[in-house]
């Protein structure tokens, strides 16, 4: 372990070149402003920037795309205090304290713990991603195909069982996923399949041009354009919003424990940022000395998320970056990235491109620590950004979408399918269909069906090679469990009432 | 102005021929040749997988009869209209180039999304003229992407 704090050194060394250094700037203030606008979430940011980004020098494109990635945390939570909207899902839970603290009069100490909250909460998600990130891909060099494709298999079903309320529907989106991922010339023998007499489908889809589609065509199409009369503009003056140092410290116990929250509950596939919000938010009301202050403007109250909010963005890249399964929408995203650049996530990452890994861990950690003060001096500037219009906004959004998907093949005909995935995203979003199950379906699935098959075919057809593996057989039964539990669960708590008149509720008079 | 339960019932239905469509195109591709799985193996049980969700899907929907949630006929519009000006950009850019097009493009859109009034359009003009000098600068230049 002692080893990785040696690489990270070098890593930071190498992140501190004054290309990465534009790349984490520019990254962090696109970052923050995403964040702060209502309708773009880090998702639909990073998606929307990919084709641009990659176009860059590869180890500035993923560092410019990871500070968009965790400088929208940042940005989350500037609206979600000073307005009352959270310009993201993860900003959410701190909008209950924040807004009630901002009424008071108290924006600029509720702004402080947010910052200070983020930067603990993403210091220590780096400090562990550091820690684990080696580790862990070490244990995972000794899986062979076998192992990694059960892998795969649980992963899979665990992003579908946690991805979205309706696990029929996250299931109808991963087979979906997995159909695209098989667009293309067979991996093994080499037969055109689905390219429906196009050439241009022959290679396959391109991961961006579905991300951009889902993720940032959509969320535009379903925004409600906002009339004028409908803003509730708010002034705030700079000073007012300076960090409060003795108040943030007051907060150590509800940092450190929704920087842990965050960061166990962000290395687990599906879960996301906006769940170790809710679990990190609960566990401080839970054990707070005052909970009844909580949702009527507790500090603590904002402390809590935004440390589990910010943590969870580097617990999430753990399963990337050491075993190549993307553990959320915005990582999937950033995992496209790296495939673009003709990088493979997994165990092997950390053994055949070390410099570029640890390059990219430095740059988190400048990046986290930049985000301090380019967050407080854009503040003021981020607070009115959120009241930008859609009609202003969007067509700047889309012109660059357009010409960025162009740009990877100099192709229209890219151009036409981003469109086609936009009106997809679309009716996936109104119809409660998650796309996050989508995207990984399209990533993994021609990995798994690699390993799949060059598995049947070394051992000549014979299935029973995937239970001769311990470590297989026990990723099988774990995943058997995580499909057949919550079903099971579900199925008790709808006989619960019947077996107990008692919780039934009353309705009537 | 749709009911969200009959677009639910309605795409499952469609999801359920493509589930099918899938898994018969799959076979055709070759399930098993020389005891070990062929091109078509994956797709097949792709294809068996999303008729089965989807099946499932259809069935939950159809008895969701307290679901009365309904798309706006204005956010439909919006998104036609969205999505016509984006394929006008692809079919423009042949014809006067990627940029001009760009231009067009992004008074469309403001136009779909913004409030009606001249104040609005004249800032929007200014907005797009500055926004494609950029995109001019950023791929034409620094990317040296081959605009058409």
């Amino acid at each position: 372990m002692f080893e990785a704090w040696g690489l990270l050194f070098n890593g930071l060394a190498a992140a501190s070149e004054p290309s990465i250094l534009l790349a984490i700037f520019i990254g962090s203030v696109i970052g923050l402003f995403i964040g702060a606008l209502p309708g773009l979430g880090p998702t639909a940011g990073v998606a929307i920037l990919l084709p641009v980004a990659v176009g860059f020098d590869g180890t500035a494109a993923i560092a410019a795309l990871g500070a968009v990635y965790y400088g929208a945390q940042y940005g989350g939570a500037v609206t979600a205090i000073l307005l009352g909207i959270p310009g993201d899902a993860s900003a959410t839970m701190t909008v209950i304290d924040g807004y009630q603290l901002a009424k008071q009069g108290k924006a600029g100490p509720a702004l402080g713990i947010s910052i200070a909250a983020s930067f603990v909460g993403g210091l220590i998600g780096l400090l562990l991603l550091t820690a684990f990130a080696t580790t862990i891909a070490r244990a995972a060099i000794a899986f062979g195909p076998i192992e990694m494709t059960a892998l795969m298999i649980f992963s899979l079903s665990l992003v579908s069982v946690l991805g979205g309320r309706d696990p029929l529907k996250a299931g109808v989106s991963l087979f979906g996923g997995l159909w695209i991922g098989t667009i293309g010339l067979d991996p093994i023998m080499g037969v055109p399949r689905f390219e429906f007499g196009s050439i241009y489908l022959f290679d396959g889809i391109e991961f961006s041009i579905l991300a951009v589609g889902l993720f940032g065509l959509a969320e535009m199409y379903a925004t409600a354009p906002v009339s004028e009369d409908e803003t509730n503009r708010a002034r705030f003056r700079f000073r007012e919003l300076l960090p409060n140092v003795r108040e943030t410290l007051r907060c150590w116990r509800e940092l450190i424990s929704g920087s842990l929250i965050g960061f166990f509950v962000g290395v687990l596939p599906g879960a996301g940022a906006t769940a170790a919000t809710m679990i990190s938010y609960a566990f401080a009301k839970r054990f707070a000395k005052h909970p009844e202050r909580f949702g009527k403007g507790a500090m603590e109250g904002v402390a809590a998320p935004e440390a589990a909010n910010n943590s969870a963005s580097y617990g999430n890249m753990i399963p990337m970056f050491a075993l190549g399964i993307p553990g959320s929408g915005t990582t999937a995203v950033l995992m496209g990235g790296l495939l673009m650049i003709g990088l493979q996530p997994g165990p092997m990452l950390f053994q055949t491109q070390s410099t570029f890994v640890w390059t990219i861990f430095g740059s988190f950690y400048i990046g986290n620590l930049a985000l301090v003060a380019i967050t407080i001096l854009l503040t003021p500037i981020l607070a009115t950004a959120a009241f930008v219009k859609p009609g202003f906004l969007f067509p700047a959004v889309m012109a660059i979408v357009m010409f960025g998907i162009y740009s990877i093949d100099n192709s229209m005909f890219q151009v036409l399918l981003a469109i086609g995935f936009g009106v997809v995203g679309y009716i996936m979003m109104k119809l409660d269909y998650p796309p996050v199950p989508l995207v990984l379906g399209m990533i993994l699935g021609p990995i798994l069906e690699r390993g799949i098959r060059r598995t049947l075919i070394g051992s000549d057809g014979d299935v029973g090679v995937f239970f001769q593996s311990p470590i297989a057989l026990v990723i099988f039964a774990l995943t058997a469990a995580l499909i057949i539990l919550p079903w099971w669960m579900n199925r008790r708590a709808r006989h619960a009432p019947a077996d107990h008149p008692e919780l039934t509720p009353k309705v009537g008079p | 102005m749709v009911k969200i339960r009959h677009a639910d019932i309605a795409v499952s239905a469609l999801l359920i021929l493509f589930g099918a469509y899938v898994a018969y195109q799959g076979m055709g591709y070759g399930y098993i040749e020389e005891g070990n799985p062929s091109a078509g193996f994956f797709p097949f049980w792709i294809g068996l997988g999303i008729l089965i969700f989807s099946g499932a899907n259809l069935f939950n929907a159809v008895r969701r009869l307290e679901l009365i949630e309904t798309i706006g006929k204005a956010e439909i519009v919006r998104v036609v209209l969205c999505t016509v000006a984006m394929i006008a950009f692809v079919w423009l850019s042949g014809l006067i180039g990627m940029i001009a097009a760009g231009f067009l493009l992004m008074l469309a859109i403001g136009a779909i999304f913004g409030p009606r009034n001249s104040r609005f359009y004249s800032i929007l003009a200014v907005v797009s003229a500055v926004m494609t000098a950029i995109l001019y600068v950023v791929f034409g230049s620094l990317l040296a992407v081959p605009l058409l």
